[in-house]
């Protein structure tokens, strides 16, 4: 259903107002990229899921017990909570650097543990496999590589291969599109054959 | 599409890639955050990207583990038809350092170092306080008369005490994920000495001291962990036990 609340000002107004459906626009709106942007910057899943409910949380809080100046800004308060949170996560840590991590630790140990997560990686790298077999062009396997998987920059892999910029930017493109549709019909075949079910 | 249109995109796609591969800091980090916030079609492009950047990585990874399978199973088959011999080109062959830093080789040698401790250990009850029977020289090494951790979750006491002789203290400083360096120190209560270990932590955060047979007395054990510049400071030691050899007659 599409949410009635279309502006940040209008979520941030009408949570001050004590309204209960306004919050959890807040949510819909902004919880996957908060937890997006937390994930990037802490490295770690579990941390970063308890940073995000705690930047939801003093949000929350703060303006149900009072309105903003500017709720306009909205994400921005959002933006500069969850990085506040981050900063303090940075400090404790150093602080208590020599005791062990053992969240941490799994973190490395079973990364992706999640069954849903490793479904969808091998979705995406059965999508790779079968993208990569469709390209009929070495060059164009040849750039995939380079930009995906040796990270090198569009500028060096033009100079390497002789490429314009122009046949880079499409080989990535349509790469993406590509990956898209097969990502799609792989999930749609195992889900017939009842392999995620 | 127009050209400005084209060349948005490829900006926009750029970007992406530069704050997925970690490579923005600062500000420029900090506005795309916020234009994920602010721009829910932006944040879309910016999880389809991810999304094929782990793919791509999933894609080698599995990759790596076919070959490495395959690889696997080659060695057995020579090793088959000629086990003699073939394996060794194409195992690498460990150095003993290597090969103790490996998790198994050292519960290994743990178990060794115990199964030695408790040929020649009597363990007296009581809390903190293990004793054991003098030294006996081992053909071809030391009998170890106790193993001994400390700072674990199940052992409290401060003050240790111990028979004169050789031990094997573990000290349990956790897990760190720098290779840090400890300086473990211990000062002679009644006497001028002081002693000073330079020790890294197993891949279990355990730090291990093999006793003196010499020590005797009380002993104030010191465990500081050394800075990054190597300086260690010990107004900041991590742990502080009192260790009692006592000399059993």
């Amino acid at each position: 259903m599409q949410s009635q609340y279309r502006e940040p000002e209008q979520i941030a107004n009408e949570i001050s107002q004590g309204s209960r459906e306004a919050e959890q626009a807040l949510l819909d709106r902004y919880y996957r990229t908060v937890l997006f942007i937390l994930k990037k910057r802490v490295k770690n899943d579990a941390l970063a899921l308890d940073l995000c409910q705690e930047t939801f949380r003093i949000m929350i809080e703060k303006l149900r017990s009072s309105r903003l100046e500017e709720p306009e800004k909205l994400a921005g308060f959002l933006h500069k909570t969850a990085l506040n949170l981050c900063i303090a996560e940075d400090r404790k840590a150093i602080r208590q650097k020599t005791s062990s991590d053992t969240d941490k630790l799994d973190s490395l140990a079973f990364p992706g543990k999640d069954p849903v997560a490793l479904i969808a990686s091998d979705r995406a790298a059965k999508a790779v496999n079968l993208l990569l077999e469709e390209l009929h062009n070495e060059r164009d396997r040849k750039v995939l590589h380079l930009y995906y998987i040796d990270e090198m920059e569009k500028v060096d892999i033009c100079e390497e291969l002789a490429l314009g910029g122009r046949h880079f930017d499409r080989v990535i493109s349509r790469a993406r599109k590509r990956f898209r549709q097969l990502v799609d019909e792989t999930g749609q075949k195992e889900d017939l054959l009842g392999v995620v079910r | 599409m127009t050209a400005n249109n084209h060349k948005h995109n490829t900006e926009t796609d750029a970007l992406i890639e530069l704050y997925l591969r970690g490579h923005l800091t600062g500000s420029e980090l900090a506005d795309v955050e916020f234009r994920m916030l602010e721009d829910p079609v932006f944040f879309a492009a910016v999880e389809e990207a991810e999304r094929v950047q782990q793919a791509f990585r999933q894609h080698v990874k599995n990759n790596a583990d076919v070959e490495s399978a395959q690889e696997g199973e080659n060695i057995q088959d020579e090793n088959l038809s000629d086990p003699r011999g073939r394996i060794e080109s194409k195992v690498s062959r460990l150095s003993f350092p290597q090969w103790i830093r490996q998790p198994i080789s050292m519960a290994a040698s743990v178990l060794l170092i115990i199964a030695i401790g408790f040929s020649s250990v009597e363990m007296m009850q009581g809390p903190g306080v293990i004793s054991s029977s003098q030294n006996q020289i081992a053909s071809g090494g030391y009998a170890i008369n106790s193993v001994v951790t400390i700072a674990s979750r199940r052992s409290t006491a401060q003050q240790i005490e111990l028979p004169a002789g050789r031990h094997l203290l573990q000290l349990d400083v956790g897990i760190a994920l720098d290779d840090p360096v400890y300086a473990v120190t211990l000062t002679g209560e009644e006497t001028d000495e002081q002693y000073t270990f330079r020790l890294t932590p197993d891949s279990n955060g355990m730090l291990r001291l093999l006793t003196s047979e010499a020590w005797q007395g009380e002993y104030a054990m010191t465990v500081v962990r050394n800075t990054a510049d190597g300086e260690t400071n010990s107004n900041d030691a991590l742990m502080m036990y009192r260790l009692n050899f006592s000399v059993v007659n």
